[in-house]
């Protein structure tokens, strides 16, 4: 287990990056934590004739709360987002899943970006920016575009950047007032990868009833679905004990026929069953049941 | 390639491929072997290192990009107040048997409990989940880490 | 002996503790070795294929690169290894150095490549062109043992490459004419060692002095190297076998693995050192698995529970290779089974299966399913009959005045306290209060586990098993010209702490301060012949044989003490710290001699020796222990199981244990909290899982889960220790026990807790997913003590 040989190269900023990017295309990738490519790399799954190390950019390292919500730098560290005010205050649930990551020395040093562009069906950031309808800023040097990222985010391990395009930064778009975001996350072992991540951001209207209700759920090696469209009919409904067994049971119905009915397929819809009473609890205010945000 | 890195609080040259792990560069080149690997995924935590101050993975890191980096080992030149306590616990509670995960442990906690001086045990359990032992039963080391923390604590307050 | 023991018992910090904390061990891979070479193995992708051809040359056209090896290039210079002890019902299996035309499972050798640095062998190894033919794989014991299975070993013609039984009484006749037959099942996964420092090794060889340098992390550095001249065709005196700072081991670092023999020939036909590193893929897919056992156990009771005869039956699976004796590992089981329960009419047969699957070996209490398995049986019988399952053990259970009680298995039982560890464990667990419900989300379970723990391992043993070779350790003690202590045995240390426990028995022994005793271990030139560390056998056979030892230093000592005070005899001297004394009522009082007057006589004044006494103080002893001393114990816990998830929450966990005397509570506390430990990683996490086709799809520490602090509950250990009554100082072992009881425990409270929806597992791991399953589609349901 050790990486083949490659070509390295060290930048200090975006422009260079892009620039450097357009020229090598596909031979070159992008290493930022490392914390999935260097492994991939060993296991020699991934053979990259140049390695581009972004570490030093230090214009992609930074959380700005802006006039339309909240801007985190490609490179800011799971880490960093766990622990910062700024990210408490705006999105309390991001923090929560960045400190949710793996273990302390991997969100020390992985990154936002690299777990956005590596999409990996059961990580968290990714979950995070599909529930709060993210959009990326990408450069390439044909200039700068943002996409949503539920739009990128095309099947696991899939984030479709056009070539050459790196990612600058996230966007998370400012939240209503109304809103509640909860999420529950359930490990079969400690320090690695949850088995299971369900999220649910819900906006109340002004009586209380449901204004907006989007779930996305990772589970299973398939891109996690964002259900939304399936909720349209509950709008202005109050978030009850009914309304939330109703809500639950169409998520599992939806995640059963993504991940299949054979045993650990069963099981996980089981776990997700109980999962989703508690994040539709929390979400809803009912802190009797519910986590809370 | 020739990469100058600040190791221990030296600077040292070294000759290094751009593929080259972190790990192995310290380890072979270095001769700092107190950095152990045991998965080189990412998983164990025996080779976690300080790099700025800072627990990472000596396996998920090459030792080209440490340039301009300081990286901290066990072996590190004077140790501070933070890995004297620790190693003192260990010592009292038993709390390594080959060893092995030792370093790793001993590098994690020294930043962890620098940056966390009030530290509770299900802060320090959380950080622990990061390394593996496979001879302890981790009892010990939850132990030992608490006891250096209180100690730590207890110089802090006179 | 010793006018008493003073430092024995006492819980002394490790001495090794300051080389490990401040990164100053030396472990394999931490040695340097002026110029030597890296190498690396290519291996089969496959689970079962014939090698059609090798191409090295784009290999060997790499710069870096010294030599790429095949099978076939390296059967010139190494015999086979013949497993073949003469035991009825062992077939004899064989096998070379590397496959030459066949490989039999995933991580099987191919090449091996030599190069300047690993980076360049690893690069070098994806150049070397390799065809092969898949061939069919069986990687399912009972389909292996089917007629038509696919055949892992063809010069034996079947799979089954062991088939034992053995009969006490009539089992038979008592089920054929019991009131009652109760049978129960129990399916134990694949499992690893998976030691956090990985196998390694750094081969020299002096073509000058034609001797060959070994360094390897070891737990047996004497039978190491008398494997190694074996099949190199060697002396002993050729060779060297040095066993640095291990990084732990449980049994996968034994034998001498076909990589290690690899790269000694490399390093002799090359005349350059030659190290090896193996890295955590290999070490998960090749290295050695353990523990993939299936048991079924059939009883005659009546209706109080008593079990009138017993029968086994057990299916092994060994994988693609013997490293050991096929029958090994089972057989122990076999024999031990019955444990403290009295037991005359009972029986077993073993068959052991060879799949296409990484080869098995020993594993920290090989032959821990053995408690499960009874205790398991135990509470069916109690389930089954409505009866309480502390009740059923006590009416099966060995009285103490029973005591030595000639178990049905072969072996004879003394020195265990089973009533007491039990009737104290069901005390401090709250066991009467305790009743299995369910509150609507969690259900709640107790189990308990009565353990014995076969330790030591006596050269009778070997005999009576059929099994061959020696259970005896040797020391070597050395009083030095200075007057310090010098200690030795033919152990070498995982982890263990030896350093600082066998020092408290020598000091004892001898009669000095522990800090004056030096203890080197796990180096075949420096270190007496010995049979190594295995088996728990560290304290009774290494800790026996210093002890031994130390009584003829300190014997020899008081005779040169008693010449130089003008005495004829020793009556009335003693050592107390490194000085001679007049032992009083009520205290001692110095003679103004110590140990290092005596030496420097002993040195340097030969002629002031007593008449006939020699020169030099080097002692040399060696013992071999009982058959086998035995270690009891009690494990209970509560446990819970979350009715959403089927995660399992160990909610108190608890050890009564009677290990023999202890030499340092410190060091014996780590170790029962290891084994603790390291069963219930196994019994909750663990699993090698192979595919269909011999797939290994658990090569990587994210799919081989091992317990994180998360997973392992606070341990409380209660001590309620008695003296073995055949070992110097009273000593047994006690490393293993700990994995023993932790699976029959957390087995049986997950299956009382099961009780109350009707369910029951039989297979481990006990994941949330399974325990899941069992509590909502009640798989498993009923599969559990059927009446036969
Ligand atoms: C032991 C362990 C446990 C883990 N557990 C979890 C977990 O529980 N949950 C979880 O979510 N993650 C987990 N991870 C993964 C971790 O979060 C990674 O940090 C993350 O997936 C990748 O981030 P990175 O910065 O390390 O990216 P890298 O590994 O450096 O890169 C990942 C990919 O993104 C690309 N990339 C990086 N930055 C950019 C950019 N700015 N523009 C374009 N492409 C870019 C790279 O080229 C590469 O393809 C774990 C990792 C380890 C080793
Ligand atoms: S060797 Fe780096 S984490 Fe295991
Ligand atoms: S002490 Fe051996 S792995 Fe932790």
């Amino acid at each position: 287990m050790k990486p083949a040989p490659f070509s390295y190269h060290r930048l200090q900023t975006v422009a260079e990056l892009v620039g450097l990017k357009a020229r090598l295309g596909d031979a070159a990738v992008i290493l930022a934590g490392g914390q999935s490519l260097v492994p991939m790399l060993t296991l020699r799954l991934s053979r990259p004739e140049h390695v581009i190390d972004v570490n030093d950019i230090v214009e992609m390292d930074h959380i700005l709360p802006e006039q339309d919500g909240l801007r985190i730098g490609a490179l800011v560290r799971h880490q960093h987002v766990a622990e910062s005010a700024v990210v408490a205050t705006h999105l309390p649930l991001l923090r929560r899943m960045a400190g949710g990551i793996g273990n302390y020395a991997v969100r020390q040093r992985g990154t936002i970006g690299g777990s956005l562009v590596l999409a990996d069906p059961a990580a968290h950031m990714p979950l995070a920016a599909l529930l709060f309808d993210a959009r990326l800023v990408l450069r390439s040097a044909r200039g700068v575009r943002t996409a949503a990222y539920r739009d990128l985010y095309r099947s696991p391990l899939n984030c479709a950047l056009d070539a050459g395009e790196v990612v600058v930064s996230v966007c998370f778009p400012r939240q209503p007032e109304a809103m509640r975001a909860v999420a529950e996350m359930f490990h079969v072992t400690a320090g690695s990868f949850p088995a299971l991540i369900c999220a649910v951001r819900l906006v109340a209207d002004a009586q209380g009833g449901l204004a907006g209700l989007t779930i996305v759920v990772a589970a299973g090696a398939v891109r996690p679905p964002v259900m939304e469209g399936m909720f349209d009919d509950l709008r202005g409904v109050r978030p009850d004990a009914a309304l939330r067994g109703e809500v639950a049971r169409r998520v599992v119905a939806h995640m059963g026929g993504l991940i299949g009915q054979d045993a650990a397929g069963r099981y996980l819809l089981s776990v997700l069953e109980g999962r989703m009473a508690v994040c539709l609890a929390g979400a809803a205010g009912d802190t009797k049941e519910g986590a809370g945000a | 390639m020739i990469i100058s890195l600040t190791v221990n609080g030296e600077v040292r040259d070294v000759a290094v491929e751009p593929h080259y792990l972190l790990s192995d560069v310290l380890r072979d080149r270095l001769d700092l072997t107190a950095t152990h690997v045991g998965c080189e995924q990412g998983i164990c935590g025996a080779c976690t290192v300080l790099v700025d101050g800072q627990s990472a993975r000596a396996c998920l890191l090459f030792a080209v990009q440490m340039e301009g980096h300081a990286v901290t080992t066990l072996e590190g030149g004077a140790p501070s107040a933070e890995l004297r306590a620790l190693r003192a616990a260990f010592h009292t509670h038993h709390a390594q048997q080959c060893g092995f995960c030792t370093p790793g442990i001993l590098m994690t906690f020294a930043a962890y409990l620098r940056d966390h001086p009030d530290c509770d045990e299900a802060g320090v359990r959380a950080v622990l989940g990061g390394n593996l032992c496979r001879c302890t039963g981790y009892g010990p080391i939850v132990r030992a880490i608490m006891a250096a923390s209180a100690a730590l604590r207890e110089v802090a307050d006179v | 002996m010793s006018e008493r023991e003073a430092y024995v018992g006492q819980p002394r910090p490790r001495r090794e503790d300051h080389r490990l904390l401040a990164g100053l061990a030396r472990y394999v891979d931490d040695i340097k070795v002026a110029g030597a070479l890296h190498a690396a193995f290519l291996r089969s992708p496959h689970g079962h294929a014939r090698i059609v051809s090798i191409d090295v040359t784009a290999a060997l056209e790499l710069p870096g690169v010294v030599t790429v090896v095949t099978g076939e290039d390296l059967a010139e210079d190494v015999t086979d290894l013949t497993v073949a002890p003469p035991i009825e019902g062992l077939r004899p299996t064989s096998m070379p150095v590397m496959p030459v035309d066949r490989v039999r499972f995933q991580g099987d050798l191919v090449a091996c490549v030599v190069a300047a640095d690993r980076y360049v062998a690893e690069e070098a190894m994806e150049r070397i062109v390799v065809e092969y033919a898949e061939l069919p794989a069986v990687s399912d014991m009972f389909a292996a043992l089917r007629d038509d299975s696919v055949l892992v070993d063809e010069a034996l013609g079947t799979n089954l490459v062991a088939r034992r039984v053995h009969r006490a009484g009539d089992p038979e006749a008592r089920l054929a004419a019991a009131p009652r037959v109760i049978e129960a099942e129990f399916h134990q996964q694949r499992q690893t060692h998976a030691p956090i420092e990985t196998r390694g090794c750094i081969a020299q060889w002096d073509p000058g002095r034609e001797h060959l340098t070994l360094v390897i992390g070891s737990q047996v550095p004497h039978p190491l190297r008398t494997q190694i001249v074996r099949r190199l065709g060697l002396r002993d005196s050729q060779v060297s076998v040095s066993s640095p700072d291990v990084g732990g081991s449980f049994g996968q670092k034994i034998a001498l693995y076909r990589e290690e023999l690899a790269i000694c020939a490399l390093a002799r036909r090359l005349g350059r050192p030659v190290r090896w590193k193996e890295d955590r893929m290999e070490n998960l897919l090749a290295a050695c698995h353990a523990r993939e056992q299936w048991c079924r156990t059939r009883a005659a009771v009546d209706d109080t529970g008593r079990i009138l005869g017993l029968t086994l039956e057990m299916v092994e699976d060994f994988g693609a290779y013997c490293f050991y004796p096929a029958n090994y590992i089972s057989e122990v089981v076999g024999i031990i089974l019955t444990g403290q329960y009295g037991i005359a009419d009972y029986g077993y047969e073993i068959r052991v299966a060879l799949t296409n699957k990484c080869g098995v070996g020993p594993m920290r209490a090989p032959m821990a399913m053995a408690s499960w398995v009874m205790e398991g049986t135990l509470d069916v019988i109690a389930r089954r009959l409505g009866l309480d399952p502390a009740e059923v053990r006590r009416r099966n259970m060995l009285a103490d005045q029973a005591l030595p009680y000639a178990m049905p298995g072969g072996e004879t039982l003394l020195d265990v306290n089973c009533a007491e560890t039990m009737e104290t464990a069901l005390d401090e667990i709250g066991y009467a209060a305790h009743r299995p419900h369910d509150d609507g989300r969690y259900l709640y379970g107790l189990g308990l586990c009565n353990v014995v723990e076969s330790t030591t391992y006596g050269s009778r043993f070997y005999k009576n098993s059929g099994i061959g070779g020696s259970g005896h350790e040797a020391a070597r003690i050395i009083v030095e010209p200075d007057g310090t202590v010098s200690a030795s045995v033919g152990m070498a240390a995982a982890g263990q702490g030896y350093e600082t426990t066998f020092a408290q028995v020598v000091a004892d022994g001898v009669g000095v301060r522990p800090d004056d005793v030096a203890v080197t271990l796990g180096h075949s030139d420096t270190s007496p012949y010995g049979m190594g560390s295995r088996g728990g056998r560290g304290a009774t056979a290494g800790g026996g044989a210093l002890y031994l030892c130390a009584a003829e230093v300190r014997a020899h000592l008081l005779r040169l003490a008693a010449h130089r005070l003008g005495l004829n005899a020793t009556d009335g001297l003693g050592l107390r710290d490194g000085r001679i004394v007049w032992v009083r009522a009520g205290g001692s009082e110095e003679t103004g001699l110590d140990v290092a007057d005596l030496a420097r006589t002993a040195y340097f004044d030969p002629l002031a020796l007593p008449e006939g006494m020699r020169p030099g103080l080097e002692f040399y002893r060696t013992y071999d222990p009982p058959p086998m001393t035995f270690s009891n114990s009690t494990h209970a816990c509560r446990v819970r199981i979350a009715r959403e998830t089927g995660r399992l929450e160990i909610l108190d966990y608890l050890v009564v244990e009677n290990c023999g005397t202890v030499i340092n509570p410190l060091v014996v506390h780590g170790q029962q909290a290891g084994a603790v430990a390291m069963g219930l990683s196994g019994t909750l996490l663990e699993n090698v899982v192979y595919d269909q086709a011999g797939r290994n799809l658990s090569a990587t520490f994210a799919d081989y889960t091992i317990a994180t602090v998360a997973d392992i509950p606070a341990i409380r250990i209660i001590a309620r220790a008695t003296p073995s009554s055949r070992t110097p100082l009273g000593l047994k072992g006690m490393a293993e026990g700990g994995v023993m009881g932790a699976i029959g425990a957390v087995a049986n409270a997950v299956n009382d807790a099961l009780s109350v929806v009707g369910a029951q597992v039989t297979c481990l791991p006990l994941t949330p997913m399974r325990l899941h399953a069992a509590i909502h589609d009640g798989i498993g349901r009923a599969a559990q003590g059927q009446e036969g």
